[in-house]
Formats: C-alpha cells, structure tokens, sequence
C-alpha cells in the first residue's frame, strides 16, 4: 500500500552505481545521496518479492532494475535492514528516517527511504555505515 | 510564387536546426576537453604520487559514469575546479577514498576507525560540503559529528577547529 511503513524486521535493496562504489568494493555514502528533485533514495522491498532466499530475492531485483536503468559492470546491490538503518541514523544524530511503500506500476515492490535530505552528508554516511551485505549485479 | 516564402522559412527552420546541432556537439567536445584538461591538472596540485593516484581515479570513475549513465555524462567541470583548490590548499595529504555524487560531482573521503571521518563534497567551483566525526575531548565512546557548507581552499581549516591534529589526513 502507497506510503506504508515497512516492517522493521524486514530489508530492502539500493542499486549503487559503480561510481558511487569505493575502490575496497563498499557502497560510498554518495550511493544514499539524492538526485536534483529527488524526493527520496529508491529502493526495493525485498520481503515483498516473495523468494524463497536472498540469492532469489536478489536475482528478482536485477531483474525489475535492468528494466529500468542500464546496470553497469562494477556497480553493486547494497542490502539495508530497515529497522537497523532507522535506528542507527536515529541513536547518532536524532534524525528520523522512515522506509515507506512506493509500489509503481510495473515495479509493485519499490519502496523509499524518505527524510534523509534534513543532512544529507551526514544521514548518508550512517546510511553506508549500516550496509549489511552487498551483491553485484553481473 | 505562393509558396516562396514557405519554402525560405523552412530552410531557415533547417539552418537553426543544423546550426544548434553543431553547437550542442561544439560545447560537448569543449566540455569533454576541459575535464580531460583538469583531470590533468589534478597531477600538479599536490604531490606526485597522490596527484597521480587521484587523476586516475577520476579517469576510471568517469569511465564508470559513461558506461552507466551514456557518453554524454561526465564529471562536474565546476566540482573539478574545486578538487584543483581543494588540493593547492590541502598540500600533501594521503590519498582519499574518492567517489561521485549523482550530480557527478566530486565526493572525497577520509576515515579512520569508527568515530574519525572527514568527507567533503565538491559542489562547485566556490563551495564545498563537508561532514566531520571526531572523538569527543571530554566523552569517551561520543562521537562528535559536524556537518556544513565552506569554501573549497578554507575547509581544511575548518577541520583543523576539530581534529587536535590533521596528521591522521597525512599518513
């Protein structure tokens, strides 16, 4: 449903471009920066894909982005838990940041981190922080 | 007879055409050549082996860019002229993590351990974003975090207010 909270149990998945990547591999905090008119980072719902496991859940990912965006060699899937990043953007700052539903029509798993531009280097920077595993996508 | 002046009007309407064509590849070639230019001169603002580590990056992360966004994309003119003072200011720091924004600006990195971070991300040629973790001077395990906007040669200085030395920056 539009604008309902994920579960904070759940996880969600946030291309990075291989620009946006650290020579060591890591998604860099300029991953979790917004675009010009932006109004949140996209990510997808993994939970909501319904696959058996994260190499599926990640699979399925690749699969709605490469319908979307041209995925290059050396960017990354970076794999955020939705309860740890709000919470640890929150016990560092006292920002808070909300992961909400942003189903689109061919895409009924898409989903937004919202809030993160009140200190967009410094919420960014969390966010990178609290990258829990990540996958490339070739 | 009638239609002469339809006729001067579209070959009018195709000479803009053909002209804003050449125009638009022009300023494309000009602003290939100029951040091709100051990736190179990126060499000279600090020392030889950091400025080359730094012009080569930038030269993978543009490559990175075009396959990703098109080969019309490119780095931020404007955010390489800051890097260019950033560097002449820094003088001889060790080589930082360096990324781009989506805005394909310039974002530069230092960390050390969990509470030492200096990142700053180069907007344009005047100004700059920075964020600043440091260890708290009287509250071990706090982590003080600062964030804001400075001017591309001054930065630095405002991290000096922080860190009780930059030597970290340089090693």
């Amino acid at each position: 449903m539009q604008g309902e909270h994920l579960p904070l149990q759940d996880h969600t998945a946030r291309y990075c471009p291989g620009s946006r990547i650290a020579e060591n591999g890591k998604p860099a905090p300029a991953a979790f920066h917004l675009r010009k008119g932006e109004p949140y980072l996209s990510v997808e719902w993994l939970e909501y894909l319904g696959q058996p496991g994260r190499p599926d859940e990640i699979r399925a990912v690749i699969e709605i982005l490469s319908k979307k965006l041209r995925l290059g060699a050396s960017a990354r899937i970076a794999v955020l838990g939705v309860g740890a990043v709000c919470a640890h953007v929150r016990k560092e700052t006292g920002y808070s940041i909300r992961v909400l539903h942003e189903p689109e029509p061919d895409d009924p798993a898409h989903s937004g981190i919202h809030d993160t531009a009140a200190d967009e280097m410094m919420i960014a920077e969390l966010i990178a922080e609290a990258v829990e595993e990540t996958h490339p996508v070739q | 007879m009638e239609n002469a002046p339809a006729a001067a009007e579209s070959e009018n309407l195709e000479k803009d055409e053909e002209m804003q064509k050449n125009l638009f590849f022009l300023t494309d070639q000009w602003r290939r050549q100029e951040v091709t230019h100051r990736i190179e001169r990126i060499k000279t603002c600090t020392d030889f082996e950091t400025g080359e580590k730094i012009a080569a990056r930038l030269a993978a992360l543009r490559e990175m860019l075009k396959e990703e966004e098109g080969p019309e994309a490119d780095i931020s003119t404007e955010s390489l002229r800051a890097l260019q003072l950033f560097l002449q200011a820094a003088g001889s720091v060790r080589s930082p993590e360096i990324t781009l924004t989506p805005e394909a600006e310039v974002y530069l990195r230092w960390k050390a351990g969990r509470d030492r971070l200096f990142a700053v991300h180069l907007v344009n040629g005047r100004m700059v974003r920075y964020a600043i973790f440091a260890p708290s001077p009287r509250h071990p395990r706090f982590v003080r975090r600062l964030s804001g906007i400075e001017a591309a040669d001054t930065v630095l200085e405002t991290a000096g207010n922080v860190f009780p030395d930059l030597e970290w920056l340089k090693e």
